[in-house]
């Protein structure tokens, strides 16, 4: 799930081998399918195209719990004691903010992008698919180093920016 | 249109591109088990 496209998570994807099918979401496409305001999410599918699980937000599959329950299911096909996420309702609102600021973002208008990006915040605090994105283009050090500085967004959030 | 993503549903269809920007359609893993993980850069 990235606005600037597949250049940020492929580094991912080559640095770790992955072999699976990755695929691009820069216009929160997902986030309105599937209705979450937050990433990582996890969705279990049986074989039938009917959803078993989902976690909208902590899903990490370094966590035992979440390691235990997939191994689980793809054994036993069972989810069972595993309790699911509901989805939200992304205001339309704040969608039509995110997709005028990625306009303005692709053509070149960056300025204009983050205000857009920042009103869509304003309106939806606990949006941070939108939210962290914005953080993302204005701040990319943050981001693009060596590693995704959380402590600076702990501070940001603290600072109510 | 229903929107949202529900357990015990049929999962919401949903077209992307993958890194070399081929079109991948989720119901095309029908008859697999499929895990869906979703995550940023950022």
């Amino acid at each position: 799930m990235d606005a600037q496209g597949a250049a940020k998570p492929r580094p991912y994807m080559e640095k770790a081998g992955a072999t699976f099918t990755c695929v691009v979401d820069a216009e929160n496409t997902l986030s309105k399918t599937f209705g979450f305001k937050a990433v990582p999410n996890g969705v279990l599918v049986d074989e039938s195209g009917t959803v078993v699980y989902q976690k909208f937000g902590g899903f990490d599959i370094r966590k035992p719990e979440t390691r235990e329950l997939v191994e689980a299911w793809l054994s036993t096909g069972s989810t069972a004691g595993a309790e699911s996420t509901g989805s939200t309702t992304v205001d339309p609102r704040v969608q039509s903010l995110f997709d005028e600021g990625l306009a303005l973002l692709r053509s070149g208008d960056v300025t204009e992008s983050r205000a857009k990006w920042r009103e869509a915040s304003t309106l939806d605090p606990d949006n941070y698919v939108v939210h962290k994105q914005l953080w993302s283009i204005e701040n990319p050090e943050k981001f693009y180093g060596d590693k995704v500085d959380t402590t600076w967004q702990k501070d940001q959030l603290a600072q109510g920016l | 249109m229903t929107m949202g993503s529900v357990v015990n549903e049929l999962l919401p269809a949903a077209t992307l591109p993958s890194l070399d920007g081929t079109a991948i359609d989720f119901a095309s893993f029908r008859g697999k088990k499929l895990l869906i993980f979703m995550w940023a850069s950022w």
